[in-house]
């Protein structure tokens, strides 16, 4: 996170109050492209609570005031978005078709018999 | 007549016999396959590095409401969601599996910073679910995003990953980025029978790339 200041005429430095978001007390900014402009970047411990911070800035000056920051919070864990059925559910077209060639056999066989059986016709 | 009568016995005994060996393989085999996961070469340092910034501007905080992804036939409607009690991001149920949500914590679509949709991957409703395919997203391919002000935003991906859930890398996935950015994340790899989850998830990295005005379709 960066935080910069304009802080007008004769500021020499400019002090960020860290406490609040979990860093040093003071923190000295450094000069910025710009005359009277000061800024720092710092890292802030994941250890932050979510919620608006307002943490103050002083200028040499006798100036203050202070930076808003939204620390949104993320999700902690993985996501489970699904419960395995495609991964573990069987049964393609193919097992109906092979009950139906299955039943058909039979049948065949069955009228494959009942011609054996027939007696001979005779004149 | 006899050689009618043994045609028949042959005949009847191949279809048992082939008959069976259809059904077993049929009772074995996988209904729908498991869900497609990211292609190996897809880097991970792809998905944590520097990301592509455009020139759109940015959108205004606007609740996200449809999500389209042509490449994989995806075209659904998101609701908001927010984080659990155990902190996890809350998720559509698994009976309404063709929802998305979104995780409404964090920036909407469009929005500096990184904006998370989840969806199931799988349910026992319907079998293959919204993300189903979300393996499948390549970079470049194109996400639209419609939110409640009529404004589209439209993303492109930039990269797949896959990360397995005990060392899922939230600082990674949900970083904060200066350039809006989406994530869209479901269930992937393999999966566990008896924890009943899957052990990895899929993520996909998209970065925002300009908006439109949502128009109905005519007719």
């Amino acid at each position: 996170m960066t935080v910069e200041v304009f802080c007008g005429g004769e500021a020499e430095s400019a002090t960020l109050f860290g406490a609040t978001l979990g860093l040093a007390d003071l923190i000295l900014m450094h000069g910025a492209s710009r005359a009277h402009d000061f800024e720092v970047t710092v890292t802030l411990p994941t250890s932050i609570r979510p919620g608006t911070y307002h943490p103050a800035v002083d200028c040499s000056n006798g100036a203050a005031g202070s930076a808003t920051l939204h620390v949104n919070p993320v999700p902690g864990h993985a996501p489970q978005t699904g419960d395995g059925t495609t991964a573990t559910a069987t049964g393609s077209p193919l097992a109906p078709i092979g009950y139906w060639l299955m039943g058909l056999g039979a049948l065949t066989g069955a009228t494959a018999i009942a011609i054996r059986r027939r007696p001979a016709h005779r004149h | 007549m006899r050689l009618l009568r043994n045609w028949l016995i042959g005949l009847s005994l191949a279809m048992i016999a082939a008959g069976a060996l259809s059904s077993y393989a049929g009772n074995h085999q996988l209904r729908w396959g498991a869900p497609p996961s990211p292609p190996a070469w897809e880097a991970r340092a792809s998905a944590s590095g520097p990301v592509a910034v455009g020139t759109a501007k940015p959108l205004a905080r606007s609740e996200p409401r449809l999500i389209w992804i042509p490449q994989i036939h995806v075209y659904a409607q998101i609701e908001s969601r927010g984080l659990r009690p155990d902190g996890a991001a809350g998720l559509p149920s698994l009976s309404t599996p063709f929802l998305t949500s979104w995780f409404d914590r964090g920036p909407s679509p469009g929005q500096r910073g990184t904006a998370a949709v989840f969806g199931h991957v799988d349910s026992y409703k319907v079998g293959p679910a919204v993300f189903y395919r979300l393996g499948l997203l390549r970079p470049g391919d194109l996400v639209y995003i419609t939110l409640e002000d009529r404004e589209v935003a439209i993303f492109r991906v930039y990269a797949l990953a896959m990360y397995l859930k005990t060392a899922f890398p939230t600082d990674v996935v949900y970083r904060y980025t200066r350039w809006p950015t989406l994530r869209l994340i479901t269930c992937g790899g393999a999966f566990d029978e008896q924890t009943h989850h899957y052990l990895s998830n899929v993520v996909v990295f998209a970065s925002y790339v300009g908006a439109r005005r949502w128009r109905p379709r005519p007719g």
